[in-house]
């Protein structure tokens, strides 16, 4: 079973790439499971719900990636 | 993920061609140093991350993978540098080969090669961390709480979420930066706006009866609201006998932005103005250098007590117990705080200057425009310079030091160049002379200038509402993150601990309530550990070597069990218990069989000892083990193995080298006699340094072995089995001949004679010995097996003496109980 951070950037490379074949996961690595809290605290907030998902899109963590992920594509 | 089952290694490091199979099992890989253990750990890290740990990071120096990988003689020949490894992956169900060269390290050649294997291989090449060295043992157990908290972050992989916290900091502090930038531009706006309009306050009542007094003589519709969308020179492009342009320079918007600039010019020769000054001056120079020392050194005990974690200072790392600790920091931060409070004063006091200097440099920037607009042109150097000048004094007011250039400034804030002066009067002169307006004309001007700066007002105000917004979900995000990254943390680091105690008190019964604490605080992490009800010090305080060196293995066992979970199925123990005794090493050995029953082990070890210990455990099964003897560039490392055994020597008599086949068939006798000394548990005189002879173990294993074919025999006769009385009379027989034949007995005696001699013998005198004890070691192997015979015993009772296959099986039970004696 695919967890949903993968799925979520499985479906983010298909959009950019095209379809990709299938992906089996083995395991969460631990920065991905305290990120997926992250993202659980970020979707509790209702001004702040469209976020999770962008980060979940958007595997790349550079300022620049981070900063469109907050502000949006501006 | 993954274990393994072979590897062939070819032309890499210092192997030249060499093959192992693990078979999927526990491994053990002995030799002293310098036979080539390292290159097989190398190998299997390289085969399965493409990299080599060892040859790159602090202190490698000009060492690369790609220069140093590959055999020094084939250096020149990278892509003949290759290790073949075939793994099973039991997620999927499948064997796997994968081949690497150190040409292409980062490309990987599989068979059978799928997305899934590849994913798989892909998340495994993330965890260099498989292979543990005694090195890095030390630098998780060791290390001061900040760099520890790196290596440990680096390996849990965790080093991306503070790299990331870095991130968002970051950003939250640019976009306050933003933020005040867009705060000080629409108030810039704000003034331009109030000039150009003659209003002392920009709101919609007065803006709107100054607007329509202008368009009452233009007879346009009158405004009677203010909205985001309205224009104030609504009406005048469709009105035919306007133009909807204002003039190049409109004269009265001008005169007002030139009359504000020397009103904000004329407030910094106020006596307002320079008593603010005078006061602040009077402030500074209370701050001399050592009062400024003092000011960081108060941040800094304020940041302590923060990142203070209940044990050590988290500057120096020097223990403290708690209360003192802070009574310590308190005692010295009263005396800081009359300094604090005037340096906090000072800033406000600051502030209010630099929103004058911020006023002043935008009616200022707004005059400069226009000495290119006029005809002929006006040199506004001057004034273009100075608002530069005003604003590098704004940086050095946040900066604040050095204090004598903020004083330097302080005193010349009052006197304005005198050039500025000159060219506001040029301006000014041109600006009035140009001719007055048409009442028409002045309207038409002043509503296209008023719109022209409504719409940069608009424009500012939108930018800092959305600054604001920013800095506000910016701030938002990084708290959220931090305090749940934290929390998640937290969690993380109590399991690790938990499963660290587990692991360390089964090693040390005799520190039963042993307790440890993971502490993370401020990015570092603290790591202490209970010492017999004692209290908690750090592992190093009072814990010897060899505990620290066990403490060492459990944290990355805990660490690695919680990385990955059921998929932690390989680790590479490369000598990592060199200070733990024989007793501890006996449960390590016990720990890794029964905790871990899931994990390929592959252990590296010099000490032979060390090897017989994880047969002795069945950490290791009986085959599941290389010996390496010898390491040369031409060949790379040997193992001790019969077959290459007895050629060297045959080859060695060839060249009529008895000298070097003396030394080889004497080393080989005494590796060869140790082992058979632990298979046959015969006694042996113990020697402390464990530094036994030939002539302390060989006749030992010869007697031991004499005296299990006698009882096996007395079993036989108790059977009466007299085909198998029969067999092992005649292998008594036999093997008392080939005893006599190597002379082996005597050098309990005097073992120092034997060995000089065999040296001074020529080749044809040597072979009849080397043939004696070529004989005499095969009584100790099966000849269907080829594995070495073993004595199997239950508590103290030996019951049988056996190989592997089970065709050799002397049975000592006699009569009473059921026995069957069987003997090739």
């Amino acid at each position: 079973m695919l967890e949903k951070p993968l799925l979520c950037g499985i479906l983010h490379n298909e959009i950019k790439h095209g379809p990709q074949p299938t992906m089996k996961r083995t395991y969460m690595p631990i920065s991905d499971q305290v990120l997926e809290a992250f993202y659980e605290a970020l979707e509790k907030r209702p001004d702040l719900i469209d976020l999770a998902a962008r980060f979940r899109a958007e595997p790349a963590r550079t300022d620049a990636a981070l900063k469109k992920i907050i502000f949006g594509e501006e | 993920m993954i274990t393994v089952k072979n590897i062939h290694i070819k032309e890499f490091r210092g192997v030249r061609d060499f093959s192992l199979s693990l078979d999927q099992k526990n491994f053990a890989v002995c030799g002293p140093n310098g036979t080539g253990k390292s290159g097989i750990v190398d190998a299997l890290e390289f085969a399965l991350t493409g990299n080599i740990s060892r040859l790159v990071g602090v202190g490698t120096g000009d060492i690369s993978l790609k220069d140093h990988g590959p055999h020094v003689d084939s250096r020149n020949n990278p892509e003949k540098a290759e290790v073949v490894l075939t793994v099973f992956i039991p997620l999927l169900n499948e064997t796997v080969t994968l081949k690497r060269n150190v040409k292409s390290p980062n490309s990987v050649e599989l068979s059978p090669d799928t997305p899934q294997i590849r994913d798989i291989l892909n998340q495994l090449s993330l965890h260099p961390e498989i292979s543990l060295s005694r090195r890095e043992i030390i630098k998780y157990v060791l290390a001061e709480p900040g760099k520890r908290s790196k290596e440990v972050q680096a390996l849990l992989r965790l080093d991306d979420l503070e790299k990331m916290r870095a991130s968002l900091q970051k950003i939250s502090n640019a976009v306050n930066r933003d933020l005040k930038t867009a705060e000080s531009l629409k108030s810039q706006a704000i003034d331009v706006f109030n000039r150009a309009m003659g209003i002392s306050r920009a709101e919609e009542k007065e803006i709107i009866e100054a607007a329509n007094e202008r368009r009452r003589i233009l007879n346009l519709p009158l405004l009677e609201t203010l909205t985001t969308e309205t224009s104030l020179n609504d009406g005048l492009a469709t009105n035919d006998n306007l133009s909807e342009r204002a003039s190049k320079v409109v004269k009265a918007a001008a005169l007002a932005d030139l009359k504000g600039a020397k009103e904000d010019l004329e407030y910094f020769t106020s006596e307002d103005f320079s008593e603010i000054c005078k006061s602040i001056l009077a402030e500074i120079i209370f701050f001399t250098d050592e009062n400024i020392n003092i000011t960081s050194k108060e941040e800094l005990l304020r940041k302590s007590l923060g990142l203070f974690n209940d044990a050590c200072c988290p500057v120096c790392d020097i223990e403290w117990k708690p209360n003192e600790f802070r009574f310590h920091i308190n005692e010295k931060l009263k005396a800081f705080d009359n300094v604090a409070q005037k340096r906090k004063a000072l800033g406000q006091r600051l502030n209010q200057i630099e929103l004058s200097l911020e006023k002043a440099r935008g009616s200022l920037h707004q005059i400069s425009k226009l000495g290119s607009s006029l005809t002929p042109p006006v040199n506004v150097s001057s004034i273009t310079n100075y608002v530069q000048w005003l604003r590098d004094v704004s940086k050095q007011f946040e900066a604040f030091t050095p204090i004598a250039k903020t004083s330097d400034i302080l005193k010349e804030l009052n006197i304005i160049p005198g050039a500025i002066a000159e060219n506001i009067d040029a301006l000014e002169l041109a600006v009035s002379s140009l001719p007055d307006a048409t009442a028409r004309d002045g309207a038409r001007d002043y509503l296209v200038t008023a719109q022209i700066r409504l719409t940069a007002l608009r424009d500012c105000s939108f930018q800092y509402k959305k600054s604001r917004e920013d800095a506000e979900r910016a701030k938002i995000v990084f708290d959220l993150y931090v305090t749940e990254t934290d929390k998640a943390l937290d969690k993380i680091y109590k399991d690790v601990e938990v499963s660290f105690m587990e692991l360390y008190r089964y090693l040390n019964s005799d520190e039963g309530g042993f307790e440890a604490a993971l502490r993370p605080s401020n990015g570092k992490l603290g790591f202490d550990v209970d010492f017999y009800g004692r209290g908690f010090f750090p592992p190093g305080a009072y814990h010897s070597e060899g505990h620290q060196d066990s403490m060492g293995l459990c944290l990355y066992l805990a660490l690695m069990k919680h990385l990955l979970g059921d998929n932690f199925t390989f680790s590479v123990l490369d000598d990592v218990l060199m200070s733990v005794d024989s007793g501890h090493r006996r449960d390590v050995s016990r720990m890794l069989k029964e905790k871990f029953p899931n994990t390929q082990f592959v252990l590296t070890t010099h000490d032979e000892v060390w090897l017989r210990l994880m047969k002795s455990i069945g950490l290791i099964e009986e085959k599941s083990f290389i010996h390496f003897r010898k390491w040369t560039v031409d060949v790379g490392p040997t193992e001790w193995e019969s077959r290459d055994i007895w050629k060297e020597l045959e080859d060695n008599l060839n060249h009529n080298n008895v000298r070097e086949a003396a030394a080889l068939l004497r080393n080989y006798l005494e590796h060869v006699s140790a082992e058979i000394c632990g298979n046959l548990r015969a006694k042996v005189e113990y020697r402390a340094d464990q530094q036994f002879t030939l002539g302390d173990l060989l006749p030992n294993a010869l007697t031991a072995f004499d005296k299990f074919v006698k009882k096996g025999k007395a079993a036989a006769v108790s059977w009466s089995n007299n085909d198998l009385v029969k067999t092992l009379e005649d292998l008594g027989e036999r093997f008392n001949k080939a005893r006599f034949d190597t002379n082996a007995d005597q050098w309990q005696v005097n073992s120092s004679v034997h060995f000089n001699e065999w040296a001074n013998l020529n080749s044809n005198d040597f072979r009849p010995l080397l043939s004696a004890f070529k004989n005499l070691l095969s009584f100790f192997k099966c000849d269907e097996c080829r594995a070495s015979i073993y004595l199997v015993s239950k508590g103290y009772e030996h019951e049988t003496l056996k190989c592997s296959c089970g065709k050799t099986n002397i049975d000592f039970v006699t009569k009473k109980k059921e026995n069957k004696l069987i003997m090739h």
